[in-house]
């Protein structure tokens, strides 16, 4: 049941975003900061278009993204910041916004004539923020980077994997979680502005983020231990891992770490005897013999449908979760009671699934209103209503190219 | 509020009474850029507690990696806020605190009288955040889960591994990333929640904050694509080429996305006669060709080193980057330029290291992180009961005596 509380603004209504982000991280960045009640102004050009409205054949997509999810709840402005007055027109967006964010490789804003240095000339106290694959400064900071690489070079790509396989990639979760992460430090940049007066370019490194995910096996390493690929296995702790179900790919999650969590499960298989196996006696044996356990455990669940299995044992409280793909998150009835993922409507009238309210604030403000903008959407609204350009002005721009 | 670390939270105090990583990691975030955070753990050991989950970087007493790195620079307490005496106290720490999290389970918060609502009302102005698998409201809400079940519940278990992997291995079980990867990120989440209710002058409120949710908003492409008519699986959600490439001595990731990338790929390898095939200018016909190009990007980087690699990738600007072990990060020179490894602090020990927030406030290259953790449990009691709080030392030997404490 919520709480009732009283009606508040979603927490960052009134902050405006400028956002020069392109690709995965840096947009996620400012979709989470729009779920928060930011304005987001996306900055586009047609002399390079953001990989959601291009076709990206290494992907598996022939054609362009017809909605791109991190472009929910955005403003879309075109603008040639190659040409001066187009420069010029980012510069005075930026003298009316608090936030800037982009996520090139450290030096193209500078070259664009954006760099911090000149930024703070318009707006003294501006939040600056710059996603790179390693940081705005350091050896590596001139290198390229994108999810998979940048979640090798932090350690987390090593460790996650089979313990006989090769070390696995980590894509699009990682570019979010690095967007999530740059979300708080804008945040707690707005929030140090608001005491002080004064704002901060924050540099925040991907790679530095992956290696905060795997922060104890640092932390292990410098203690002279060396961590392991491992599966979904966790130490001492059996039968923990993941089970096949009835049907083709359908799999439990079953995390036991508890002997009263190993009795509810034995009873929900159907499997007392297990209780009176020396080999399951306590959690040591259990770790012991755990090579034998998931199969027992493996030979039990696959008889089972997995959703069927999984409901009886959330039922009873234990640990367990199938593994859901897209299909079930859409479908979850816990989710969508919690606006997680709600039903957008477009302008043509079409429908699409979008994440939403990631979290519940009061009165449920944090969540996705809009549809993602076509190119130069806004246009009007940034030039006209912001900036004060009359219509003719904003016309003449667009012919000679300033605005594209 | 700021100190002279330019740390913006100084002055706010937190209260985190969790057990699991979620929690614990965002009241980490919050102490490492300023907090005052105030641990509570249970007065006597329970079974299955992070402190004693290997691997261990103390022995006597036993001291988990896992634990010390979510717990640098907090204070710690005991307490037992299912006694009245261990209530009442625990209220006249909210009654100074900023700031609640809690992973309490929901039965255990009727019988304590700590529901999130009751406490909302009793303390006004504070940010009561409730941090579970599932939330607090909605069918699932009282279900348990530890971290691979959370990663499993948001859509990215179904796809791992996928690429050499997947190849390798297709019908064993799908994968949670490493560890505690799930917990950690919904710990992230929680953070930037925290710090937005902070940020707003609304006063006191309830998060009711989801592990489960939290991750789903790290899968948006995985629904983006489904609302697409696509429903991923580990076999289709693979690189057309490049991916994981085995080497003489470890393992690169390799991507090329724009067309100079591509480019300087064929000069590294040396324009190899079936690079310079036209047909693969073009990226679509590269994308069919994926399989081809892969054995020969296989075949090629099976005789070189990591080290030979990146450093012939760093010279035809070719996206690649090593598969680093936790070792290798650790003596990253990358790293160290940017002064990434800050020192814990974990009895006698001199030398253990954890990684900074991965974000600087510039012009300032301050790294936040690291810190003092304690060995035994409740160490910074007297310091909380007795100065903070005003109590008597009879007192606080009694509540150690009569386990409240």
């Amino acid at each position: 049941m919520h709480v009732h509380q009283p009606k508040t603004t979603p927490p960052l209504d009134g902050v405006r975003i400028v956002d020069f982000t392109h690709h995965a991280a840096g947009p996620y960045a400012t979709f989470f900061l729009t779920l928060l009640g930011a304005e987001c102004i996306k900055v586009e050009s047609v002399q390079r278009l953001d990989i959601g409205r291009r076709p990206h054949p290494v992907y598996g997509r022939p054609g362009p993204a017809g909605f791109e999810q991190p472009m929910a709840n955005k403003l879309s402005a075109t603008l040639n910041l190659k040409d001066p007055r187009g420069a010029a027109l980012a510069k005075r967006l930026v003298a009316v916004s608090d936030v800037v964010a982009e996520s090139f490789r450290p030096g193209v804003m500078d070259r664009l004539g954006l760099a911090y240095a000149d930024l703070i000339l318009v707006r003294p106290d501006l939040v600056m923020l710059s996603i790179s694959s390693s940081g705005q400064f350091g050896l590596d900071s001139a290198d390229p980077g994108y999810a998979p690489i940048f979640s090798a070079l932090g350690g987390l790509g090593y460790l996650t994997g089979y313990p006989d396989g090769p070390p696995v990639e980590i894509r699009n979760m990682m570019d979010n979680v690095t967007g999530m992460n740059a979300a708080f430090a804008t945040v707690a940049a707005l929030y140090q502005r608001r005491r002080t007066g004064q704002g901060c370019h924050v540099d925040m490194s991907a790679r530095e983020v992956a290696t905060n995910l795997v922060g104890d096996a640092i932390a292990a390493a410098s203690a002279g231990l060396a961590v392991q690929r491992a599966g979904n296995a966790r130490a001492y702790c059996a039968p923990y891992g993941v089970y096949p179900c009835a049907g083709e790919d359908r799999w439990l999650s079953i995390c036991v770490t508890t002997d009263a969590e190993w009795r509810g499960v034995a009873a929900s298989l159907g499997r007392p005897d297990w209780l009176r196996d020396p080999r399951f006696a306590d959690a040591s044996a259990r770790w012991q013999n755990r090579a034998a356990l998931d199969l027992e455990v493996s030979g039990e669940t696959a008889k089972h449908d997995r959703d069927a299995l999984a409901g009886r044992m959330q039922q009873a409280r234990l640990p367990v979760m199938p593994s859901l793909n897209a299909r079930d998150l859409v479908a979850d009835e816990h989710l969508r009671g919690r606006d997680v993922i709600v039903e957008l409507t477009g302008p043509e009238g079409q429908t699409r699934h979008s994440l939403s309210a990631v979290w519940q604030f009061p009165a449920g403000e944090a969540g996705v209103t809009r549809w993602p903008p076509t190119l130069g959407q806004d246009n009007n609204y940034v030039f006209g209503e912001l900036l004060g350009l009359a219509d003719d002005e904003i016309a003449d721009l667009r012919r000679e190219g300033a605005l594209a | 509020m700021t100190d002279e670390l330019g740390r913006p939270l100084s002055g706010a105090t937190l209260i985190e009474c969790c057990d699991d990583a979620a929690g614990a990691y965002a009241a980490k975030m919050l102490g490492d850029l300023g907090a005052d955070v105030i641990k509570i753990e249970t007065p006597t050991e329970r079974g299955n507690e992070l402190r004693r989950q290997p691997p261990l970087v103390s022995m006597t007493p036993p001291l988990g990696a896992m634990f010390a790195f979510l717990n640098a620079g907090k204070t710690f307490i005991t307490l037992d806020v299912g006694t009245p005496t261990g209530r009442a106290l625990f209220a006249e720490l909210l009654g100074q605190a900023h700031v609640l999290i809690y992973d309490v389970p929901v039965e255990g918060r009727r019988r304590c009288d700590i529901e999130s609502g009751a406490l909302r009302r009793q303390f006004p102005e504070l940010v009561v955040v409730s941090i579970l698998p599932y939330g607090e409201s909605g069918p699932r809400s009282g279900v348990p889960a530890h971290s691979v079940n959370v990663f499993h519940a948001c859509g990215e278990g179904a796809l791992l591994p996928n690429g050499l992997s997947y190849d390798l291995f297709p019908d064993r079980p799908p994968l949670s990333a490493y560890g505690q990867v799930g917990s950690l990120q919904a710990g992230v989440g929680a953070a930037v929640a925290v710090m937005a209710a902070l940020y707003t002058s609304a006063g006191g409120q309830v998060l009711d904050l989801s592990e489960q949710d939290i991750n789903v908003g790290l899968s948006g492409m995985t629904l983006q694509r489904f609302g697409d008519g696509v429903t991923e699986n580990r076999r289709i959600r693979s690189y057309a080429y490049g991916g994981v490439i085995e080497c003489s001595d470890g393992f690169v990731e390799l991507l090329i996305l724009e067309q100079r990338q591509w480019l300087g790929l064929v000069e590294m390898m040396g324009r190899p006669g079936w690079a310079l095939d036209p047909r693969l200018d073009d990226p679509q016909q590269r994308a069919t060709a994926g399989k081809a190009i892969n054995q020969h990007l296989r075949s090629w980087a099976r005789d070189r080193t990591v080290e030979e690699i990146t450093a012939l990738a760093k010279r035809s600007g070719v996206p690649v980057g090593a598969y680093a072990s936790p070792e290798d990060v650790l003596n990253s020179r990358h790293e160290a330029s940017r002064d990434f490894f800050r020192p814990l602090e974990i009895g006698d020990a001199m030398n253990l290291q954890a990684p900074a927030l991965p974000f600087r406030f510039l012009p300032d290259r301050t790294a936040f992180g690291g810190g003092r953790v304690r060995l035994i449990r409740g160490e910074d009691n007297e310091d909380v009961f007795l100065k903070r709080l005003g109590k008597s030392t009879e007192e606080l030997e009694r509540w150690l005596s009569t386990g409240v404490v």
